[in-house]
């Protein structure tokens, strides 16, 4: 098994680069926190397992669109949910 | 250890070829299962015990100029004819998630690193000798003599490269060298450009009555 999914096929599943980094920086750090065990063999980052969730739709990206409030350029803020816990 | 409001280090690791990058890096990651190993991407040919997706990602070169153009890579270089490059997502996923990364590239990649991320930590490997550098290339039975001639002259020259980089490591035992390695992410991780130093601040308002 490979330890990380081709970025391409990340690419179509999520709108941006950015997103993705940032939904899979998210779930990285979960994982890391939770010491969640990977489920894919050979994997152990937790960075690979969040690319690999991703690619298998086991997480999903959720953009929350930018309050109005926000003077900073509306910086969409994504979270995620955890869809097999 | 995972510090919610630390990023993580960058260890940027390079050195002429031959001077035993993997067996250090695996070394290393073997003893620090904690830290992200960035898989680079090349054009070049899978060495016998080399796996697509585990070492390398190795790509077709349109492919790999496809991801050049999209900017999917923190840096690439040309190196020996073929292509090489490190895929960007990931390093900024694990970067983000306050998880040290390390990564080994050629010398010329290391530079578009430093351009891109000030705070990454550039790191020289070099060997204990040109004899010993010689006698690692042969050993490993991947080059013909012509492209031993042609790496051993390219270390060389990679040698004077090591000027911008911020730390050395002579790879002689390697143990030894996978502990000064570690001792560099160690001291690294305390720098405070790397800190939330508001969170650290924070955490002493209001206690002791202050």
């Amino acid at each position: 098994m490979r330890i990380q999914p081709y970025l391409d096929d990340l690419e179509e599943i999520v709108p941006s680069r950015y997103s993705m980094v940032i939904g899979v920086s998210k779930r990285a750090r979960k994982l890391m926190e939770e010491n969640v065990a990977s489920p894919y063999p050979g994997v152990t980052k937790p960075v690979s397992v969040a690319m690999w969730e991703m690619k298998e739709n086991k997480i999903k990206l959720i953009e929350r669109p930018a309050e109005k409030k926000e003077e900073t350029p509306s910086r969409r803020v994504q979270e995620f949910e955890d869809l097999d816990s | 250890m995972f510090d919610e409001h630390k990023k993580g280090t960058l260890l940027v690791l390079s050195g002429p070829s031959g001077v035993g990058k993997n067996t250090l890096i695996n070394s290393f990651l073997s003893r620090n299962p904690d830290i992200h190993y960035s898989i680079s991407a090349t054009t070049r040919k899978p060495r016998p015990q080399e796996q697509d997706g585990i070492n390398y990602y190795f790509l077709s070169p349109n492919k790999f100029h496809t991801m050049v153009d999209k900017g999917d890579f923190l840096e690439w270089a040309e190196f020996c004819g073929n292509y090489y490059g490190t895929p960007y997502p990931p390093i900024e996923a694990a970067l983000n998630a306050g998880q040290d990364v390390i990564m080994d590239i050629e010398i010329q990649g290391a530079k578009q690193v430093k351009e891109k991320r000030e705070d990454a930590v550039l790191i020289f490997l070099v060997p204990p000798s040109v004899e010993e550098l010689a006698r690692r290339i042969r050993n490993r039975k991947t080059e013909t003599d012509v492209e031993i001639e042609a790496r051993l002259n390219k270390a060389l020259i990679e040698m004077e490269e090591g000027r911008m980089y911020d730390y050395y490591l002579v790879h002689d035992n390697t143990e030894q060298t996978v502990e000064e390695l570690e001792a560099i992410r160690k001291t690294e991780d305390k720098r405070i450009k790397r800190i939330n130093w508001d969170f650290v601040v924070s955490t002493y308002k209001g206690k002791g009555g202050i």
